[in-house]
């Protein structure tokens, strides 16, 4: 399992900008080498849809995309789940959902057929 | 030109009709000298202190000579000056005779007005926030990571799409009163405004007539004038957070002036004021 220690990484309470989800870009491809990838938010007390969206295609550009099974997991988030997290993930093509700890999970989205 | 604010000042769509068409980002529409006449103005909200500062500095821009002239009711000037409006406005050349109004500490002013104009500068006001939620220990802990995300979607949103020749300004307030408690973020900038904004978007380009339809329609998951298949959240995600029991969101750009609450259909209307840019203010009762 890798994890990466957003706080630890970046030094800042309110993560923003793609800019700084860019700047772990390195630490971010050596975890996602292991069969998990954590992203561990203690510490950190506000994150925006925008870095959450920069992370993900850092990740993604890394992996090529979410391996199967994926396992992505934000933990200890700052915030609930909300629906603006959520349309990060729609985007993507990934599922984010809350796990009972509060933790979120990403996965692939399960392909849809047209109707 | 003298413009004579309203003693309640809520917010510019409250202002005269004669200065509606006196657009600051037209040059044809400045006149030499612009003095926003706050003298007897008794009570003041957020969104009308941004355009406090945004039509000054946006006239100054033409090459019009700017004053404000400050209230003589000693607690909106004290308030005014605790802001930072003052300040913001003084620094950039705008005349204003302060004399004997002496700023205040207030705790309840989470953030003072800031200007901003790179994304790095919104990150560091937002982690400033952070502290300063933290540090005063107003409302719920539990909503400060929301305050500073709201204030942050909607600051980023001023970097990367309203082209504004003045940058952004933005606050965030506590307020107190016996009506209850909320945070209040308050978020302004000179640009080009949402329906310009998305008019970039040529798939957009025909679905916004109007301010009020544009503005609506950029409350929609996933719709920005870049057109990229993974922005468009930011907006969005604010609106979305909004619609809770007690919150609000409003925001005004150009002469269209749309309000978000807990129900699901937004509220939308013309001004007769008009908002020279756009301004979002988010209330958020704790």
């Amino acid at each position: 399992m890798g994890t990466v220690k957003m706080y630890e990484a970046l030094g800042k309470r309110a993560l923003i900008t793609r800019a700084s989800a860019g700047a772990i870009k390195q630490a971010l491809a050596e975890a996602s080498e292991d069969e998990e990838l954590v992203l561990d938010f203690s510490g950190v007390e506000a994150v925006t849809p925008s870095f959450v969206d920069e992370a993900l295609a850092v990740i993604e550009d890394g992996l090529g995309r979410i391996r199967k099974p994926p396992r992505l997991i934000f933990l200890h988030p700052p915030t609930r789940l909300s629906s603006k997290f959520a349309a990060v993930g729609r985007a993507r093509q990934l599922d984010i959902t809350e796990a009972v700890d509060g933790s979120w999970i990403v996965s692939s989205a399960p392909e849809r057929s047209g109707g | 030109m003298n413009i004579r604010v309203p003693k309640q000042f809520w917010h510019a769509g409250a202002l005269s009709a004669k200065f509606a068409s006196r657009d600051p980002r037209m040059p044809s529409s400045m006149p030499d000298r612009v003095v926003v006449d706050m003298r007897e103005c008794s009570f003041v909200r957020p969104a009308a202190v941004l355009w406090c500062a945004v039509y000054p500095l946006l006239a100054l821009t033409q090459g019009a000579r700017c004053e404000l002239l400050v209230p003589e009711d000693m607690g909106v000037a004290v308030y005014l000056k605790s802001t930072e409006l003052f300040r913001v406005l003084q620094d950039a050349g705008v005349t204003v005779d302060d004399r004997g109004v002496q700023g205040k500490a207030d705790p309840q002013l989470i953030l003072p007005m800031a200007r901003f104009r790179s994304e790095e500068e919104v990150e560091n006001l937002a982690n400033l926030a952070v502290e300063s939620l933290r540090r005063a220990g107003l409302g719920s802990a539990n909503l400060h990571p929301l305050v500073s995300e709201v204030f942050a979607e909607l600051a980023l949103n001023v970097v990367q799409h309203s082209e504004s020749p003045i940058g952004g300004f933005g606050f965030i307030q506590f307020y107190g009163t016996q009506q209850g408690r909320r945070f209040v973020c308050a978020v302004a900038d000179g640009g080009i405004g949402i329906r310009r904004s998305l008019e970039r978007n040529p798939d957009l380009r025909e679905q916004v007539p109007y301010d009020w339809v544009a503005i609506q329609l950029a409350l929609r998951e996933r719709i920005s004038g870049t057109g990229s298949a993974t922005r468009g959240i930011g907006l969005y995600g604010v609106a979305e957070d909004m619609r809770r029991a007690g919150r609000q969101l409003i925001i005004h750009s150009g002469i269209g002036m749309v309000e978000t609450t807990e129900e699901l259909e937004s509220r939308a209307t013309r001004t007769k004021g008009l908002f020279p840019g756009t301004l979002a203010y988010a209330s958020i009762p704790t």
